[in-house]
């Protein structure tokens, strides 16, 4: 057998904490879109339920599986992200496989940098780089937005923990972090 | 408190006079206290002469108490701190700051240039229009760095700014601009209702011009309040400067400027406020009088004395005069300053200033009773102007108030905008109050929300400004003797200038303004316009109302570039994305390029090598003759799935696309719905239900924007749906003839990647080197056999690493987009230099992709007779007559003997390369009626380089012209 790859990634293992507000990446985490055809909702749903126990959020918010493994982001009407919580997850062809014709199943694992940032700065940090409305009442746990970040595109994540999740093109994640992390300088 | 503060009061209002902090001005030592601004503090150690004006260099001393300052500007710091036109009245003093006044030869005392003021009777308005007309030549060497010698503000040092700047974004329900009466009251009012509120003012302090006043204790209890809410926000040090679109707002916050020791963080932070409702409320300006000699030291607004005395605790004279509109206001400061000491004078009704006396401060004025009186200062007060600036940015007019002789705010305001206070033209206290909650109710109604009204402070109107009922513009002075009197401070206009405009025929505001630079200083005329448009207004015989105003528009305080700059400065300017491939790209030494934001190896120089050409050949020689390895990940990969994404492509591409089968690549051309080309690419057919597309580096964006938006919006009722992979790959082409031997020795063994089995245009998703994931495209960009090999983009540096030690002895080879840009043109094949935006298909020679048998975007109207013409534009390769020419890209053609004028022109080069396998230079280019002309010969002219090379017409396919080696 040949020998295999080894796996690089961007930015691994960067952290930076100032303050009691924590910045770090978060390694390997599969993300795998999800999109509905044309007309099979319902099935796109039952399928949902019966695999993951997830319910269909709508665009701009998330739910989280019954067992915690995952998490569903309404990106737009049709179009979803399935991020998994967990390294050890099915690939994408074992989800297509799971999904059958429910869904069309892209891995967009590769994809994207996932930074986490939390803390008591976090909100003041983002508030640099984020034209997106952060404060609770607007942004509650699990809301998510698309947006942009320093001329890059980011999606925003809002957990349950008060911290936010923030994903961004793989290709340009030195720049993202480099952002992420001049806003949390910025506010100290 | 220092012996030398001879003006500082024992009353020190909110300066705390406990700690002492040490500041310079022109070098010269002084102390002053946290509290103070720069001008307070140059007050409280009697300096009197601050500034030189713009044009006649006539000494200036400090004029207001706020942001409207018109003379008192200062450089502040050195080097790249250097901040020139600083506004004394609003620079928070701190321990150290260096102070410089400007705009002077020689010392501030004894200006050289204020001899201008001997010449002022030939400097007037329209001076220099009238004057450097001539030589021409004279215009930009001789005249203009002369006039901006003499007539200037301060300087830049010319070093880069080293401050640092960041911008943000900020929500609100409600904004409140402005922290005095009104903005208080609508803040608490907005705040307690629950709403989400951000308060900014422009100051240190709140309470705007009744903060250190005795009876101003609500400030405080308002302040301590809205602190405690949770859902207000307040931030001082920070100015709107500006409305925008849709309840958006630009607010300059000054984080660090007031510190003597600044951390890393940034100075300043431009934010972009999004608000549902905004109250406005900014407050008024006091307006200034015309008389002679309006502008000497100790000439100061009324309101500004009354703030530099109760506020900051000194006085700019021990013996003032006050003459202004408002007796009350008078005869308030009258008491305030008497109550520390000061003696004022309040002129009577009939009594008016008519000219002043002092070389660089005051010492005198004489009223039009022929009265002198000897004083020091000098308070004036010719009315109140709303500071409407921010009501009026959507290019609504103000509205003449006639029983407040002021303008106000218009009725038809930008969205979710309320005036309230005194910017509404409100004057007292307590009807400030009442309209900021006012303001407050209303704005919070417009959200749906019931905010309660509550007790207002109780407040004494004693010595507040109250509604003035008449205004002073001008008195009434003996002109015979030259004396001038003042209308912009900062621009040197007076009454005379005003008075020229209007007999040479500048009437409208709009003319005035320019023909005499009236308002158009840095301070934009905030105490200025006004008395022109009045003084404009009694020549014309209109009034003002009809006089009307010039347009407002931001910033409505000066904001530094860098402000607006933010972050994005050196290689933070943008974003830069990397190529899985690039950490191992850098270890090789290859040279980068930008291309978008991608940073691409462009070559790979090789110990030896001395110039780029080496390597280039080298590089394109190694893959035709062995194999060579390229980084094509920054082309766009489209993953297309749906039960109608066939049909779907066969829509958006002007080529048949329907009947591919699963398995097989086929070369795409998209066209734009004009018929003129947009992109092209590859896609490949992985499954009945899903493709993925390939688009050009450049427009794998707006491809995917095109895409969604037919997917959307054209054919709603196809089942397609599109995801970018771009990120997802890391892909490289695998070129040459010993490709297949390579990537043999990677792709795992039980898939068959022989001729036979993975012909030319095949694909499929397989696995390498133990299980990897992978897809693999057989296409050619380089005319070569060769591949795209795909691996999940986290693989990408193992990927490129393992090629190039499985092939080490087939002396694999990478290179680089120069090599690959050679490689394309010696294949004929079209890229961005082809697909500009202006080539259809059939000028490049590819009009037999426009399939005649379906429909497709742009079809149609690729169809014009304009772009079908026989003598049309045809993609076709030149080569030079003399091998050893070099010939250029953007060369026109001529025919031989003709002129290499326009009428002559039959198309242009538009790629050249030297090529290694034929030894000399290459082109391909558009030319009319190409096709036709192959073997003719014609002339290639550059103009710009100043070349004319005799080129000949051939094919476009330099190298293999039957595809043999691609289907090897």
């Amino acid at each position: 057998m040949l020998k295999p790859l080894t796996a690089t990634y961007p930015l691994d293992g960067r952290s930076t904490t100032l303050g009691d507000t924590a910045l770090w990446v978060i390694r390997d985490r599969p993300i795998y879109s999800l999109s509905v055809p044309l007309g099979e909702d319902a099935r796109f749903e039952a399928a949902l339920q019966e695999s993951f126990g997830l319910s269909r959020p709508a665009p701009g918010a998330s739910t989280v599986s019954a067992n915690g493994d995952c998490r569903l982001c309404g990106l737009a009407q049709d179009q979803f992200f399935l991020i998994a919580q967990r390294a050890e997850q099915p690939d994408a062809s074992a989800l297509a496989a799971l999904l059958g014709t429910a869904a069309y199943v892209t891995d967009q694992s590769d994809s994207w940098v996932s930074l986490h940032l939390k803390g008591a700065l976090a909100l003041a940090a983002l508030e640099r780089i984020c034209p997106i409305n952060l404060a609770p009442s607007a942004f509650p746990a699990g809301a998510l937005a698309r947006t942009s970040m320093e001329h890059l595109g980011a999606i925003i994540l809002a957990d349950d923990e008060g911290g936010f999740t923030l994903i961004s093109a793989i290709s340009s994640a030195e720049s993202f972090w480099h952002a992420v992390e001049q806003s949390l300088r910025n506010v100290m | 408190m220092s012996r030398k503060q001879v003006n500082r009061l024992s009353r020190s209002g909110l300066v705390d006079t406990s700690e002492a902090l040490n500041f310079t001005f022109n070098g010269k030592a002084m102390q002053a206290h946290p509290g103070d601004t720069l001008a307070s503090a140059l007050i409280a150690n009697d300096v009197r002469l601050v500034a030189r004006s713009f044009k006649y260099h006539r000494p200036r001393g400090i004029f207001s108490a706020g942001p409207e300052e018109p003379s008192a500007l200062f450089m502040l710091g050195s080097g790249g701190a250097q901040e020139p036109n600083a506004r004394g009245t609003v620079t928070e003093l701190f321990d150290g700051l260096q102070a410089r006044s400007q705009n002077h030869i020689g010392s501030l005392e004894t200006d050289l240039m204020a001899v201008n003021d001997l010449f002022a009777a030939f400097l007037g308005a329209g001076f220099y229009y009238k004057t450097f007309m001539w030589p021409r030549a004279f215009w930009e060497r001789v005249y203009e760095p002369l006039i901006r010698r003499a007539a200037g503000l301060g300087a830049l040092s010319g070093e880069h700014d080293s401050g640092s700047y960041d911008k943000g974004f900020l929500h609100c329900d409600v904004l409140v601009v402005g922290g005095g009466a009104a903005g208080l009251m609508a803040a608490l009012t907005a705040g307690r209702a629950g709403l989400q509120v951000l308060l900014s003012e422009q100051d240190f302090v709140l309470g705007g011009d009744r903060a250190g006043h005795d009876g101003a204790d609500w400030i405080a209890k308002a302040s301590a309040e809205l602190d405690s809410l949770p859902n207000v926000r307040v931030m001082t040090r920070a100015s709107v400067y500006g409305t925008y679109d849709h309840g958006i707002y630009g607010l300059l916050e000054r984080k660090t400027d007031h510190l003597a020791h600044h951390s890393d963080a940034p100075r300043q932070v431009l934010w972009r406020v999004y608000s549902k409702q905004a109250i406005i409320a900014t407050g008024a300006t006091e307006r200034p009088i015309a008389f002679a000699n309006n502008d000497r030291p100790g000439v100061m607004l009324a309101g500004a004395v009354s703030t530099y005395i109760n506020r900051f605790g000194v006085t700019p004279g021990q013996q003032i005069v006050a003459f202004g509109a408002d007796p009350a206001q008078m005869q308030a400061l009258q008491r305030t300053a008497g109550a520390q000491g000061v003696d004022v004078r309040v002129l009577s009704p009939d009594e008016q200033v008519v000219n002043t006396h002092g070389r660089t401060g005051l010492h005198a004025v004489t009223l039009n009773t022929g009265e002198r009186v000897y004083c020091d200062a000098l308070a004036i007060s010719g009315g109140w102007s709303p500071n409407v600036h921010l009501t009026s940015h959507h290019r609504s007019k103000p509205v003449w108030q006639p029983d407040i002789q002021a303008f106000v705010p218009a009725e038809t305001l930008p969205a979710g905008q309320i005036p309230a206070g005194s910017a509404a033209g409100i004057f007292s206290l307590a009807a400030c109050l009442a309209s900021g909650e006012d303001a407050a109710v209303q704005a919070a109604e417009a959200l749906g929300v019931s905010a309660a009204r509550a007790a207002l402070p109780a407040v004494s109107d004693d010595d507040a400004t109250t509604a003035p009922t008449r205004a002073i513009w001008t008195v009434t002075w003996d002109a015979a003797k030259g004396a001038r009197a003042w209308v912009d401070l900062q621009n040197d206009v007076t009454t005379k200038d005003v008075k020229l405009a209007f007999q040479e025929g500048f009437r409208s505001v709009e003319h005035l303004k320019r023909y005499t630079t009236l308002g158009m200083a840095t301070d934009q005329g905030k105490t200025s316009n006004v008395l022109g448009l009045a003084i404009m207004a009694e020549m014309t015989g209109m009034n003002i109302a009809e006089t009307g105003t010039t347009m407002f528009r931001p910033p409505y305080q000066p904001v530094a570039i860098g402000a607006f700059a933010g972050r994005s400065r050196g290689k933070h300017f943008k974003p830069t994305r990397l190529t899985p491939s690039h950490k191992w790209a850098e270890e090789q030494g290859a040279v980068f390029v930008e291309t978008g934001n991608w940073m691409r190896a462009q070559w790979y120089p090789q110990p030896g090598e001395t110039h780029w050409r080496e390597s280039v050949d080298r590089e394109v020689l190694a893959t035709r003759q062995g194999v060579g390895i390229c980084d094509v990940t920054t082309l766009g990969k489209i993953d297309i799935q749906g039960r109608d994404a066939a049909t779907f492509l066969n829509r958006v591409y002007a080529n048949a696309f329907a009947k591919l089968p699963v398995g097989k690549v086929r070369y795409g051309l998209m066209l734009r719905e004009d018929g003129i080309v947009k992109d092209d690419g590859t896609t490949a057919r992985l499954s009945e239900t899903q493709f993925v597309m390939t688009t050009t580096t450049a427009n794998a964006v707006s491809v995917f924007r095109h895409l969604e938006f037919c997917r959307q919006c054209l054919w709603p009722g196809l089942d397609v749906q599109l995801i970018s992979a771009t990120e997802q790959w890391a892909q490289f082409a695998v070129a040459g003839p010993k490709a297949r031997t390579l990537l043999e020795r990677v792709v795992d063994p039980e898939h068959d990647i022989s001729n036979e089995a993975f012909p030319f245009m095949a694909c499929g998703e397989m696995s390498v080197c133990g299980g990897t994931p992978a897809r693999l495209f057989r296409i050619s960009f380089s005319g070569e056999l060769a591949y795209e090999l795909a691996v999940p983009t986290r693989y990408g540096d193992a990927l490129v690493r393992r090629l190039m030690e499985a092939g080490a002895d087939l002396g694999v080879t990478p290179y680089g987009t120069e090599a690959l840009g050679v490689m394309r043109i010696e294949k004929g094949h079209a890229a961005g230099n082809e697909l500009n935006g202006q080539t259809t298909a059939r000028d490049l020679s590819l009009g037999g992709f426009v399939s005649q048998k379906k429909d497709s975007v742009g079809r149609i109207l690729s169809e014009r007779p304009a772009l079908n013409a026989e003598d049309g534009y045809r993609l076709v390769g030149f080569q030079p007559v003399n091998r050893g020419d070099t010939l250029t890209a953007g060369a026109h053609f001529v025919d031989l003997g003709k002129d290499a004028v326009a009428s002559n022109d039959l198309g242009y080069m538009t790629s050249v390369a030297f090529s290694p396998n034929l030894g000399h230079s290459i082109g391909l280019g558009l030319l009319r009626a190409g096709d036709t002309r192959k073997g003719e010969r014609l002339r290639a002219v550059d103009l710009v380089r100043g070349k004319d090379i005799e080129v000949e017409v051939v094919s476009a396919h330099f190298i293999d012209p039957e595809g043999e080696r691609l289907r090897a």
